[in-house]
């Protein structure tokens, strides 16, 4: 098989070039964006399919994705979602790839904050579309982001004005309904200048056959803050390939969170391009694998501007035969003065058959560095730990159960936003199998 | 529970670590209502024997019994002797960064009551167990014994005692590293616990005789290399703070230098 034909295979049936065409004619596109879309897919077919020769697949082989034959999610009808909290600014329900409904709060709406599709935005907001999309991503990046970029379907689109804050969080509620589809999220978060966002994506349900293959765009202008949360729960079987990266203005600063918990294959990316001088980026992720669960994500915390903040803790438990991999690069410019960039990868093996891979990389082109820290550990429980657990009458897979907990309790601790907060530990605690009785933590 | 029964009883306890023997034949009998002062030079032993104890995975039991109210606890995991009333109050209690002690404490409570207590039930009792501590509510959101001081971390230890009310409280060294006013707060807990009835047995291992002031003692002990080389009343403690246990073991023919074999100490103490 060789790579050429391999690389047809995700291009092939409901993802061919035809395909291309009908989207852009369904949505009634503008010319610029169905040549993008064609231009990308062209990529998609002519980008080698990855091999495992590849640093970023060196330990889970491509070959693995389920990516032929796999059909276009039918449409769907409108619906209600189930109801996201009342502290929210807006929520978007999207059921396979179709947003079947969306709301965002007059309050937000009349400050000029932009809530809903890419499609639609495609036709309200086409400045900053032309602009923005596949500015911080590009399609030549891999044969996924190509793919995205050529077959996503209506996307999440946020848009906030110059110094308007949005003071709650806005939710993402991403469904996946049957198998053997192809999903293709897409997300752009534009924050202008001295803007202020908070967003949390779910994803939640498909089963196996379902083949996601998403991408994030983060633009923040200088003075922007955006905390960006994915709360990753699909449906046993889900496989999903991902590439999300923000680019920081002059003192903007990002948070991106990701809680691993579904699916039985999550790759992805997670990078900052932190541009502008004194922008921080931080990088947050929990992870708690069992049975064949495979998460693997690859960072970095690129400094490019002057006196630039980078802080990142990705803590993964592991039981069964769950794997993690991180591989995770710290890179300072040559241009880049003082920058200050910590990297920490735990890992908490819950057996003997769990496995964890880590590579915390330094890549250091200046001499003026004012701090640069790197560490990664891979082990099973503290056995004092739990003798002090069992000692107080848990039996052993309770006490197991209290810490993990607080393994990763340490990462979701750092989550600024109470209710994100909540809602990324319940769902911790719900991959835990504990439920806990409201307010009792 | 049969009443007859002491509450603990060690038989000719022999206990190794990493293949190297450590206790040499210990027997003890804790009854119930009795407080027994455990004493003894470093590295005697006394950590073994409450480790030991409790089932301590580290510590293998090579010969003699260790019986709980009447019934041998010795293939009994940890929890289970928990659970039943065994407690242990660490000489160093172990962190555990990211749980909080709230958490903790919810589950263990559970746990050893063996019920879900209401969220409300729980709340009352350990603020009010927290007050009587003199400690502050914040702590209940810390995380367990993660940077607290010394004497913060045997405050938290009575605080679990004091929750849990066991029938057998093994307290090692819980008035070191305490100040004049937090040891007299942790006496006053362990009297508390100590006048409960149910009454508790309580094996207070210490170094110090100021504990003994404050908790009086019905029986003490000293334990050297792995054995109980003496047993009597409160005046052996008080011999022990005068005199040093060099007098003890020269009293019983046993010289303090290096070469005497745990058999040589054994025939000495028998
Ligand atoms: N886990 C262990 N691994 C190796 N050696 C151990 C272990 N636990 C105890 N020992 C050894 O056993 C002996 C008794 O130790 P133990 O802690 O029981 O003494 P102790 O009487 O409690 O002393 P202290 O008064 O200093 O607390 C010591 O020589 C100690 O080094
Ligand atoms: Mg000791």
């Amino acid at each position: 098989m060789t790579q050429s034909l391999t690389a047809r295979r995700v291009t092939a049936g409901a993802f061919d070039r035809e395909a291309v065409a009908a989207l852009s004619s369904l949505h009634g596109e503008p010319g610029w964006l169905a040549e993008r879309r064609l231009a990308a897919w062209e990529l998609a077919d002519r980008l080698p399919f990855p091999s495992t020769y590849e640093r970023a697949w060196k330990y889970f082989d491509p070959a693995r994705l389920n990516v032929e034959g796999l059909r276009a999610p039918a449409p769907t009808a409108p619906s209600t979602p189930a109801p996201i909290d009342a502290a929210s600014a807006g929520w978007m329900h999207v059921l396979n790839d179709q947003a079947v409904s969306t709301h965002l709060s007059p309050v937000v709406a009349e400050q000029g904050v932009v809530f809903g599709t890419l499609a639609r935005a495609a036709q309200e907001s086409p400045a900053l579309m032309q602009r923005w999309l596949g500015a911080v991503i590009t399609p030549d990046e891999g044969i996924f982001p190509a793919l995205n970029s050529a077959l996503w379907r209506e996307g999440v689109f946020l848009y906030v004005p110059k110094d308007i804050k949005v003071e709650h969080p806005l939710h993402v509620l991403l469904t996946a309904e049957g198998d053997g589809i192809g999903l293709l999220p897409r997300v752009l978060v534009v924050l202008d200048r001295g803007a202020e966002a908070s967003l949390v994506v779910e994803q939640r349900g498909g089963e196996a056959g379902v083949f996601v293959a998403s991408v994030a765009e983060l633009v923040l202008a200088d003075e922007a803050r955006l905390r960006y949360h994915t709360i990753q729960e699909w449906g046993t079987g889900v496989q999903e390939v991902y590439h999300q990266r923000a680019e920081l203005g002059r003192n903007a600063r990002v948070t991106q969170v990701t809680a691993a918990l579904g699916g039985s294959v999550y790759k992805g990316w997670v990078e900052a391009s932190i541009r502008g001088a004194g922008a921080t980026s931080e990088i947050f992720g929990v992870a708690y694998g069992t049975g064949r669960q495979y998460f693997d994500v690859i960072t970095t915390q690129d400094h490019i501007g002057d006196h630039t903040v980078s802080d990142l803790l990705v803590k993964a438990a592991l039981k069964d035969r769950a794997q993690s991999s991180y591989y995770g690069l710290t890179r300072v410019g040559l241009g880049a003065r003082m920058a200050d960039a910590n990297q920490e990868d735990r890992n908490l093996l819950l057996s003997d058959r769990a496995k964890a891979n880590a590579d915390p990389v330094l890549e250091i082109l200046t001499s003026e560095v004012a701090r640069c820290a790197h560490g990664a550990s891979a082990g099973p429980v503290d056995p004092e730990q739990l003798f002090y657990l069992e000692c107080r009458g848990l039996p052993r897979p309770q006490a197991e159960q209290l810490l993990v907990e607080g393994f990763l309790g340490e990462v979701t601790g750092r989550i600024t936003d109470p209710s994100v907060r909540e809602i990324v530990g319940a769902a911790v605690l719900r991959k835990l199998g504990i439920e806990r009785e409201a307010g009792a933590g | 529970m049969t009443n007859a029964s002491p509450t603990l009883e060690v038989r000719d306890l022999h206990v190794e670590v990493a293949g190297k023997p450590i206790l040499n034949g210990v027997d003890l009998i804790v009854n119930k209502g009795e407080i027994h002062a455990l004493m003894g030079p470093n590295g005697s032993g006394k950590s073994t024997l409450a480790n030991t104890l409790m089932g301590h995975p580290k510590y293998t039991v090579t010969a003699g019994d260790i019986r709980f109210e009447g019934e041998s606890v010795l293939e009994w995991t940890a929890d289970q002797r928990a659970r039943a009333g065994m407690f242990l109050s660490f000489q160093y209690p172990t962190a555990i960064p990211g749980v909080t002690m709230v958490n903790f404490l919810r589950h263990a409570l559970n746990a050893r009551e063996g019920r879900d207590l209401p969220v409300r039930e729980f709340r009352t009792r350990l603020m009010d167990t927290m007050k009587q501590l003199k400690m502050d509510q914040q702590f209940a959101r810390r995380y367990v014994n993660e940077g607290f001081s010394g004497g913060e971390k045997k405050r938290a230890e009575i605080l679990q005692l004091q929750l849990f009310k066991p029938s057998i409280a093994i307290l090692d060294e819980t008035d070191s590293g305490l100040d004049v006013d937090a040891l007299r707060v942790v006496a006053e807990g362990v009297n508390q616990v100590a006048a409960q009835e149910p009454k508790p047995g309580i094996l207070l291992i210490t170094h110090y005789y100021r504990i003994l002031n404050l908790i009086q003692p019905d029986v003490a002990h000293v334990l050297v290399r792995g054995r109980i080389v003496k047993t009597g009343g409160r005046e052996l403690a008080m011999e022990v703070e005068n005199h040093g246990y060099e007098r003890i073991m020269a009293e019983l023919g046993l010289t303090a230098g290096e070469g005497d074999t745990a058999e040589a100490l054994h025939a000495a103490a028998t």
